[in-house]
Parts: structure tokens; C-alpha cells; sequence
């Protein structure tokens, strides 16, 4: 007989394969560094300062949730520096402090956390506060109209603008290089083309984005920019134009693939990122907006639940006999 | 022990370990327990009442067929010791499953029952199902020798079901002969059934010895489940709500029919069972106990140390079940004991789905994982098996294990499919 000792009751399996929401999220942060230093380095004090601004902010408006809801503080998780630091990257980095703030305040407060937190938002919190700002201060997120204090060797009007008022013509004298270079008027971290696609890279290889979504969002984009501009080739800009400027490249691998709000199923995924792409280009050639990606990630985050129930059949269901 | 990097890898998956030299380990031998504690679970249709329930005091033989009755539970077991009964009690198992626990103060001169050797002279028959029953390994013998439908086909593992454990490798490679005996047996107990057995790739030249048809599995977690072996090698699968058997499959290990040929050669019945003790600082040992030992004296022979607070598993570590004392046996069907130090013990929480997916895409069944949790979470029982598949899971556990918001989603499935259950038994009784 032995000792009456006493041991750890827990309910099976008791292996784990060491993952978590903090590393999920660290590696995102890393993953959006390249494209972040650059801004940083291209528009110099004010990007670094709307860049921490934004972290902070969403970091205290987090804190101040977690109080009020009586949770544990999840500043580790690095959730909120995440929403903050995307945000960040979307704006021009002449953006005025309110803006900033209200930006994370709206991203985290009503965003995410009236929902109940991480994971229950049920539309990407960043994109919810761009729509926001976007619809309240037009001509402080406006490119040409924020960053006209830059004097840079590369022209200013940005190339969606320009697609926009001048269709085709508008699109001359934009090389492709330069685009993916980040040789372009934009936001802080969506500009830089290689630095983006080297963190989607890393995060696909990684398994913490899956292929499906941004592949077909950036199918989507492609081939309905293919469609307008064959229908009407002086009237539209070229689809490889498309898939290099603007937030095409931020929104396939850091947006749209958000978790809470976009599908887990491998079909669903497909049709949730070709959808925000079509969408995207609709707004693009024939929307208000200069860029669509916001509204049409938006639009497809409602969509999320329902055609996240189109999934495989279960094992062993509705099988009669065998 | 399984932990991913930073920068690594986006898939951990469970292989097994390749033993070229398996077939030369040599178990280490616990010695005979003073005291054996036997669990007894009673059985769906069993209800002898002629047979005289066992009490206190009573001396029991090995190897005798015994009854036993406490409160409102009744079973029936073969006793793998000599000795005298010292307590007897009605306890509740996993999934408030209740079952009888008999402690016998074991007497160290072994007498045998004689029942099973005067069965083997007589043409096999439903008695000497019983005495199968308490072969080593989880099959069940009497429901297969009496479902309407016979089995046409076993299948028997030489590999285990849970990831590192490697009893059931071990019995292949090293005892290979007695499973051809065992495997001959077999085709005599059930006649014209096939016997097919499962191996992982590196044994398979052993395994064709033996003179049963060979399958490979990939030797990979969950594909060692036996739905995933009906699935990826016979191409069917279960419908939910049947069992395997139901199809005229059985599943069997291959240290069953092992423990077959020796209870026949030698007319006494099984009483070892072989099992891999998987401890501290991912050091493995292979063991050789009797049935109803106390887990703390497989831990004393293999020189684990164990303290409170740790964590010890009866069964792998995907699917096994926590004990709170280092009394608990040896059963049939432990393959393995699984030691945690408890800094290593991997910790649940009580945080929200984050709706990665993970769980989807390591689910084998196909279940909708990251929805069913929000209903388990919420209590809607109905809804978990009406909307989202809960009655297709397999058990395999995987969804906890990716889950990195560390839900424990197997522990909700479980609850989920204990409550389903009352809920139909609740029906029936209304009814």
C-alpha cells in the first residue's frame, strides 16, 4: 500500500505542440517589421510617431477594456500592439494625434471588445476603424492631400488616385518596380511591396496565414481588374498595377486574413478572398473610394458566417450502411 | 516533449519513433504486488445471478471466474491473483461509469483455477469467452462471439494507437513466433474470419512471418486510430453511432493473441500485462507486470521518482486518463503509464476561440471544431449534435493539442457526449 499522496488530476491529451496566441501574434508583428522600418525610414519622425502612437494608444484602450470588464490584463498576447501597429501602417504618416487615437479607440473598444475580445469580433477591428476615419475625416487619410509636405524623387499623386481620374492614362509613368519598391505615395507600412510580401511569405510558411486567402484575394483583384480593363482598356488601370499599390498587398496578407473574421474552411477561404477582391476592384473602378480594400474586407467579414457553413462532411456521416 | 520553435515548422506532427532494435529490449520485470487492486466494469446484458457473489474474506484462485455485487452493480471478472479479498466497493469511473474495486491481500503461493483447462479439452463455446475477455488488450470477446452479424475480418495492431507508446511493436518484433501461434488460434476460435495485421513500414518484414496479411499504416498520430485504419486502409468508414464490430470488423492487439498462445500452450489463464512506461525527461521503459499491480511499484521498479503535484496518466498521452494516486492498477488494457513532472504539465485556459483553425485542420473527422466549441462552451448539447457533428469525433484529441489558445476542447467533446447520453437515457426512462 502506498502513501496517500496526491497527484494532478487533468483531462486528456496531456501534450500540446507549444503554440499560442502570443507567439501567433509575435510572429505577425515580425512579419510586418520590413514593410513597418521602411515607412519608417521613408517618411522619417511623424511615421515613427503616429507608429507608436498607434501602439500605445490601442496597448491603454485595451488596458482600460480589460479593467472595466473585469478581465485579466492580455497586453502580453500582443493582440492590441498588433491592431495598433496595422493601423499604423494604413495611415500617411502626417496623420494629426486625434486621429490616432480615436483610430484605436474605435479599433479596440468597438472594434473588438464590446464583442467580448479577442476572437469574438466579428469584423477585423483595424478595418473598422479606417472605415470609420476614413468616412469622418476624408482629407486627412487622402494621400495627396497628407503627404504634400514631402518633397520626394518619385511623384506624389498616388496611382490609384491617378488610375481614378485619368483611367488608363493615369496609370503611364507607374513602373512596377518602383511600386513593389515602395517608390509610391501611401501609408506608413503599405507601401513597400517586397518588405509585404516577404512577411506574407513568412507567415504562410509558418502556417499562421493559410495560402487560400490571400492567393484568391489576389486572384480576385487580378482577374476583375483583367475583366474591366479588356472590357474598356482606356477607361481602367492594368491589373498588375492593382495587385502592387494601394493596400492590395497589406490587405491579402495581413487583413483580410484576420482570424475572428474570416473563414476556417478551405473553400470558404477561397470564396471569401476572391469575393474581397472582386469587391475591391469594383470600389476601385467604379466606387467613391480611391482604395476598396477596406469596405470590401468589411463587406466580406459579414459574409463570413454564412459561407464559413459550407464544409466538408463530417467521418462517418450520413452514410446508411456500409 | 513536443514544443515548436519560433522559426519552425508550420505542421508538428505525432510519428512514431523508428526502433530498429525493439525486438532486442528486454522488459523489466515488476515484482508479484502484496496487494492487487482489480477493477471490475460491469458489462452491457450481463446478469448471472445464479453464480454466487464473491465477499470479504473469500479466497480467490487464480485464474477464477468470479462475480461480484455492490450497491447497484454487478459484474463479472476472472481473477488475475491468489489471495483473500479485503475490500470491496462500488466507485465511479471515468464518465461516471461506476465499477466495483476488489482489493486482494495477495498470497505469494500461486494456485490455479482449473476451470479454463477443463475448457480447452471441450469444443470451444461462449464459456471460455469469458476467460478471453481477460486477455491483455481491450477487446471484447463475448460481444464478438455473440453479435448477430459474425465478424469476417480482424484486424491486429502491431503498432499502438497513442503516439510513443510501443508495446504492442514490441510484442510484434520480439515474440512474432507466439503471435503466429496466437493468429492460428484465432482462425480456430472464429472460422473463416481473414486476419490482417497492422504494421508500421520497418516492421513489416517481421510482420510477414507470421503468415497473416499485412497492411502498412504511416506511423503517424491519428492514423494508428483504429476508424483511421478502417477509413485509409478498407476504404470504409464507421457511421456515426455504430460500432466497428457492427461491421464485422474487430480490432485486437497483437499482445492479445500473444497472450492467446500462451493461456492455451500452457492452460492457465493471462495474467501479465507488457506495457511502455513513458517517464520523466522522455526516457522510455518497457514493463512487464501482473494485472491489478499498483502503478507505484511499475514506478519503483523503473526507478521513476514521482512526487505530488506530478502528473501520472493511465494510457498514452493522447487519449489516457489522469489518476490521483499512485494506487491505482494495472488494467487489461493499459498499454502505457505517462509521467509528467509537474513544471511540464501543459495547462488549460479559459480563453475565447480566436477562430485560427487549427483544430479544423487537424481534425481527422472533419468536425466543424471551432463552432462546436462554442456550443460545448455554452451547454447546447442538442445543437453540438444537430449543427455541428459532435457525435463524428473519434476521440483522438488533436484539437486540444494544436489549440493555441489552450482550450481544452477534448475535455468539452467528452462533457459533451457524457451529457448527450444522459440526456437519451433521461428520454428512456420518461418514456
Amino acid at each position: 500500500m502506498f502513501r496517500d499522496r496526491y497527484f494532478v488530476g487533468k483531462h486528456a491529451p496531456f501534450l500540446h505542440n507549444g503554440s499560442s496566441v502570443a507567439a501567433r501574434n509575435w510572429s505577425i508583428l515580425f512579419a510586418a517589421l520590413p514593410a513597418v522600418v521602411f515607412g519608417i525610414l521613408q517618411y522619417g519622425a511623424p511615421a515613427l510617431g503616429v507608429t507608436a502612437l498607434s501602439i500605445s494608444s490601442a496597448m491603454i484602450w485595451e488596458t482600460i477594456m480589460k479593467r472595466l470588464r473585469r478581465r485579466p490584463h492580455s497586453l502580453l498576447t500582443g493582440d492590441a500592439a498588433l491592431i495598433g501597429l496595422l493601423l499604423a501602417m494604413l495611415m500617411p504618416a502626417t496623420t494629426p494625434w486625434w486621429v490616432v487615437v480615436i483610430g484605436t479607440f474605435v479599433a479596440i473598444v468597438i472594434g473588438k471588445e464590446i464583442y467580448g475580445g479577442t476572437g469574438c469580433n466579428p469584423f477585423n477591428p483595424v478595418l473598422v476603424a479606417m472605415a470609420v476615419l476614413m468616412l469622418s475625416w476624408k482629407g486627412i487619410l487622402d494621400f495627396e492631400r497628407a503627404l504634400v509636405s514631402y518633397d520626394m524623387d518619385f511623384t506624389m499623386l498616388s496611382p490609384l488616385a491617378a488610375m481614378k481620374n485619368f483611367g488608363a492614362a493615369g496609370a503611364e509613368g507607374y513602373a512596377l518596380t518602383d511600386m513593389l519598391l515602395g517608390r509610391y505615395a501611401g501609408g506608413i507600412g503599405s507601401t513597400f511591396g517586397i518588405g509585404l510580401l516577404a512577411g506574407g511569405v513568412y507567415l504562410v510558411a509558418r502556417g499562421i496565414v493559410r495560402w487560400e486567402i490571400p492567393v484568391s484575394f489576389l486572384a480576385g483583384v487580378f482577374f476583375t481588374a483583367l475583366i474591366f480593363k479588356i472590357a474598356a482598356p482606356d477607361a481602367y488601370g492594368p491589373p498588375l498595377l492593382h495587385l502592387v499599390t494601394g493596400y492590395t498587398l497589406i490587405a491579402a496578407f495581413f487583413l483580410a486574413p484576420e482570424d475572428s473574421s474570416s473563414p476556417v474552411n478551405p473553400v470558404p477561404m477561397i470564396l471569401y478572398g476572391a469575393g474581397a477582391g472582386f469587391l475591391t476592384i469594383l470600389v476601385r473602378n467604379i466606387g467613391v473610394f480611391v482604395d476598396g480594400c477596406v469596405f470590401a474586407i468589411l463587406m466580406m467579414n459579414v459574409a463570413n458566417p454564412l459561407i464559413d457553413k459550407i464544409r466538408p462532411r463530417a467521418l462517418g456521416k450520413g452514410i446508411k450502411h456500409a | 516533449m513536443i514544443s515548436k520553435s519560433f522559426f519552425g515548422p508550420a505542421k508538428t506532427e505525432l510519428r512514431f519513433p523508428v526502433l530498429e532494435n525493439i525486438h532486442k529490449e528486454i522488459p523489466i520485470r515488476v515484482p508479484e504486488p502484496e496487494t492487487a487492486y482489480l477493477q471490475v466494469y460491469p458489462r452491457e446484458g450481463s446478469s448471472s445471478g445464479v453464480v454466487e457473489p464473491i465477499k470479504i474474506g473469500d479466497t480467490l484462485k487464480t485464474g477464477q471466474p468470479v462475480h461480484v455485487e455492490q450497491d447497484d452493480v454487478r459484474a463479472s471478472a476472472v481473477s488475475p491473483v491468489t489471495g483473500v479479498v479485503s475490500k470491496l466497493s462500488r466507485q465511479t469511473g471515468y464518465g461516471e461509469k461506476p465499477y466495483l474495486e476488489i482489493v486482494v491481500q495477495v498470497d505469494p503461493e500461486e494456485q490455479f483455477d482449473t476451470t479454463f483447462r477443463e475448457l480447452l479439452g471441450k469444443p470451444a463455446g461462449l464459456e471460455i469467452m469469458t476467460f478471453l475477455d481477460a486477455l491483455p488488450g481491450n477487446t471484447d470477446f463475448s460481444l464478438i462471439s455473440s453479435l448477430p452479424k459474425p465478424i469476417r475480418a480482424f484486424v491486429v495492431c502491431g503498432i499502438d494507437a497513442e503516439p510513443f507508446v510501443v508495446t504492442n511493436q514490441y510484442m510484434l518484433a520480439a515474440r512474432a513466433e507466439k503471435l503466429k501461434t496466437g493468429i492460428d488460434k484465432l482462425r480456430g476460435l472464429f472460422r473463416g474470419c481473414k486476419v490482417l495485421l497492422v504494421v508500421p513500414p520497418y516492421l513489416q518484414a517481421m510482420a510477414r512471418t507470421t503468415g497473416a496479411q499485412v497492411a502498412i499504416v504511416d506511423p503517424v498520430y491519428p492514423f494508428t486510430l483504429p476508424q483511421m485504419v478502417m477509413k485509409n486502409v478498407f476504404n470504409i468508414e464507421i457511421p456515426t453511432g455504430r460500432r466497428i464490430e457492427e461491421l464485422g470488423v474487430a480490432f485486437m492487439n497483437a499482445e492479445t493473441l500473444v497472450a492467446l498462445a500462451e493461456a492455451f500452450e500452457t492452460g492457465t489463464p493471462p495474467v501479465h500485462k507488457h506495457l511502455t512506461v513513458l517517464a520523466k525527461n522522455d526516457r522510455a521503459v518497457l514493463a512487464k507486470a501482473r494485472i491489478g499491480t499498483p502503478v507505484g511499484e511499475v514506478f519503483t521498479t523503473a526507478g521513476i521518482q514521482v512526487s505530488p503535484g506530478d502528473l501520472l496518466v493511465q494510457g498514452g498521452p493522447m487519449t489516457g486518463r489522469s489518476i490521483h494516486s499512485e494506487n491505482m492498477p494495472v488494467l487489461r488494457n493499459t498499454e502505457a503509464f505517462f509521467v509528467r513532472d509537474k513544471e511540464e504539465i501543459p495547462l488549460s485556459s479559459d480563453s475565447h476561440c480566436i477562430n485560427c483553425g487549427e483544430c479544423i485542420r487537424a481534425c481527422p473527422a472533419d468536425i466543424p471544431v471551432n463552432m462546436l466549441v462554442r456550443v460545448l462552451e455554452n451547454g447546447v448539447w442538442e445543437d453540438a449534435v444537430g449543427l455541428y457533428d459532435l457525435d463524428a469525433c473519434i476521440e483522438c484529441g488533436l484539437c486540444s493539442y494544436v489549440c493555441p489558445a489552450k482550450i481544452p476542447v477534448f475535455h468539452y467533446i467528452m462533457l459533451g457526449k457524457h451529457e448527450i447520453e444522459c440526456l437519451a437515457c433521461a428520454e428512456e426512462v420518461y418514456v
